[in-house]
């Protein structure tokens, strides 16, 4: 135990130390991001409209930090991600990483530069091959992506197959024999292998209990530290988001609603939306808001409300908020807002 | 309190190819009338198979209950003629909230046939005007489908569904997440039952669809007097709605306490480690070293011995019998951890 207090208080504080050694330097910047999806109709399959499922996202990352986007399913979480990576070209929009705007290039280039940038992705066990052994899912993208002997190859597997606490002995072994946790670590060391300096970790602890969700947080900075990465953290889970991320924004209905420090937003939420989700998280030691202000569901994204996408469940809207959409726009401390109540202050 | 349900004893096994699962072994829950229990764990520590146990849906074969009892308003479930346990127990006195709420409906039936299925076979016809309105006859009169419809109906409006009448008509694909797992309320509460499994109901919901669902079964609770034994694995809603937790580990139950003095003082070694495995804004991560346990052949004493700092040979050998430290607090462990800020008399702590 004496030993894993020792982890533990090591690593906390990582947060609240770091966040101002952080330079202006990012790494990677989305301007004006959008993704439609089209809806066919049944028989002609003529289009019927678009599935706004990103529309018009815009933030900066700075290096090294860990990036969280919240949001409730289907808010667009993961197509914003997918959008970043490349595997969806976006309608509109740009994708800057380290400098190159990568949205725009022809895929041979952009695939180079995509080694840099690695997809982890949110249900571990269907991520990797069922018919092939660990051993084979490992070197596949060293094969594709890097020029490398069978030496340099197996090495590197060596190597980060120790980082992620995986044993060699699990290299001939198929993935359907490994737990939850351990097929977390799988896919974890299948793209370390490339060397990423950033990594997108779609909702990397859904599904897992409590005690192996720690261990592998745990890991997530340990391995932050080892390889100098960068994470952009996707989770509906917002008490794991509060205790990794340093900034965060909350996507409602294709849009980022509130942006800012991490710390920030859990201690003075701003937006309406942020605050009923705070709220209703349900947690240890907090009793139950037995007058909870939200009601209604997410709203149809082939048919958003018009002006604010909030306003139907919104407990403070006002009439503008039907008709005008806000912008997103930051105040001095860094934090963006996208709600009228707020601009009008 | 009067005891409504009372597991004693319950072992499970599962006769599997690789040997011998033991997947449930002597478990001891009580449930008292218009209480709230929750039955919380990790994947795979037996919560839905004691579920299922009180169900009566054990797959047999591989599973078999071998050893126990299940004690339902003094009569023993696991005693009881089959037919009488389809016809009073099953589906009418003891209900089931499923975890999936896009998996439990039938895609190809609308909502309405659905729920007039339940009202047909399980719901007690009540009498009125002197006579028995319907049997439990396949065929229903014009006016009994009436009269359900609009039993139904209210309960739809009860689980505050918007426009019930129109909701009837609908499949199952046109209805959101959370507004089937309303249907899959009403479908349990329809037949007036004196318990209700919920087996993880909101674990495939949204958090603010959560909150909601949540709010509406505290409510329902107090208005049917209905006991509920709540399945999860999230402590955090475990805290919101329970009056009472159990918490397993590997088919054993290590401590049972009301849900305040639960997540305050925790006595079992498992329950304080696995609550300082939780989240914590402070940045501090702490995991329990080691793997859950195989189920095949484990051994006798407590199964939690290999993870446990303050284990001893003692624990190996023998299982410890469940002690009541504190009113109402019970806990199985021979050198249970200090509790939280209760001033601690007993010389059988270990520090």
């Amino acid at each position: 135990m004496s030993t894993d207090k020792g982890i533990a208080s090591s690593l906390s504080g990582i947060r609240e130390t770091e966040t101002n050694q952080y330079g202006q330097e990012s790494i990677l910047e989305v301007k004006g991001l959008k993704k439609y999806f089209p809806v066919y109709s049944r028989i002609l399959k003529r289009k019927m409209g678009w599935i706004k499922a990103v529309d018009g996202v815009s933030f900066k990352i700075r290096k090294g930090e860990i990036f969280g986007i919240v949001g409730e399913s289907g808010c667009g979480k993961s197509t914003l991600g997918k959008t970043i990576l490349g595997i969806y070209r976006p309608n509109d929009g740009s994708v800057v990483f380290k400098g190159e705007t990568i949205s725009t290039l022809p895929t041979k280039q952009a695939r180079k530069i995509r080694m840099g940038l690695q997809y982890v992705y949110q249900d571990a066990g269907a991520s990797l091959d069922p018919m092939w052994l660990i051993r084979r899912t490992l070197r596949e993208p060293l094969v594709i992506h890097a020029r490398l002997s069978k030496e340099e190859i197996d090495e590197r597997i060596e190597r980060v197959l120790a980082a992620t606490g995986l044993k060699p002995e699990h290299l001939s072994r198929y993935p359907h024999e490994f737990s939850g946790g351990q097929q977390r670590r799988l896919g974890l060391a299948r793209i370390l292998c490339l060397n990423p300096s950033l990594v997108i970790l779609d909702e990397p602890t859904s599904g897992l209990d409590v005690s192996v969700q720690a261990t592998i947080l745990k890991l997530f900075i340990e391995l932050k530290h080892q390889f100098e990465l960068t994470y952009i953290f996707i989770s509906h889970n917002l008490t794991v988001v509060h205790m990794m991320c340093n900034r965060m924004a909350v996507m409602y209905a294709g849009k980022i609603v509130e942006m800012g420090e991490t710390h920030n937003i859990f201690h003075h939420p701003i937006h309406p939306y942020t605050k009923v989700l705070l709220v209703a998280i349900p947690e240890v030691g907090k009793e139950m808001d037995q007058n909870l202000s939200l009601t209604g569901e997410p709203p149809n994204p082939e048919n958003f409300p018009s002006g604010c996408r909030f306003w139907p469940r919104c407990g403070y809207k006002k009439e503008i908020c039907e008709t005008v959409e806000p912008v997103l726009k930051s105040d001095k401390d860094g934090r963006w807002l996208a709600c009228h109540l707020n601009h009008m202050k | 309190m009067q005891r409504l349900l009372e597991i004693r004893d319950l072992t499970v096994h599962f006769y599997t190819d690789e040997g011998t699962v033991e997947a449930i072994d002597r478990c001891n829950i009580m449930i008292s009338r218009g209480e709230v229990v929750g039955l919380i764990g990790e994947s795979g520590c037996g919560k839905t198979t004691t579920a299922r146990a009180v169900l009566g849906i054990i797959p047999s074969p591989p599973g078999k209950i071998v050893h126990g009892e299940i004690a339902f308003q003094g009569q023993d479930l696991l005693k009881m003629d089959r037919h009488q346990f389809n016809k009073h127990i099953r589906g009418r006195a003891i209900t089931l909230i499923p975890q999936d709420p896009f998996n439990s409906l039938n895609p190809l039936f609308t909502i309405g046939t659905q729920i007039m299925d339940i009202m047909r076979w399980k719901f007690e016809p009540p009498e009125e005007d002197g006579e028995t309105v319907g049997k439990n006859t396949k065929v229903l009169s014009k006016r009994h489908k009436q009269y359900y419809r609009d039993k139904i109906i209210k309960m739809l409006k009860q689980m505050q569904i918007p426009s019930p009448e129109q909701q009837l008509k609908k499949h199952p694909h046109e209805l959101s997440g959370g507004q089937r797992q309303r249907v899959l309320i009403a479908m349990a509460l329809l037949s007036n039952p004196s318990l209700i499994i919920a087996d993880e109901p909101t674990t495939a919901l949204d958090v603010t669809i959560e909150a909601q669902i949540l709010q509406l079964l505290r409510q329902l609770v107090k208005e049917y007097e209905v006991s509920v034994l709540y399945i999860t694995h999230d402590l955090g809603v475990a805290n919101q709605i329970c009056d009472r937790i159990f918490i397993m580990y590997a088919g054993q139950v290590m401590e049972s306490a009301p849900t305040g003095s639960f997540f305050k003082s925790p006595l079992h070694p498992y329950t304080q480690k696995l609550l300082e495995s939780l989240p914590k804004p402070s940045g501090e991560i702490s995991d329990i070293p080691g793997e859950v346990p195989n189920l095949i052949s484990p051994v006798p004493g407590c199964r939690f011995f290999p993870r446990c700092e303050l284990a001893n040979p003692r624990c190996k050998e023998r299982r410890p019998q469940a002690e009541e430290l504190f009113p109402d607090h019970w806990v199985t462990c021979f050198h249970p951890v200090k509790g939280g800020n209760r001033s601690i008399s007993s010389t059988k702590f270990v520090d």
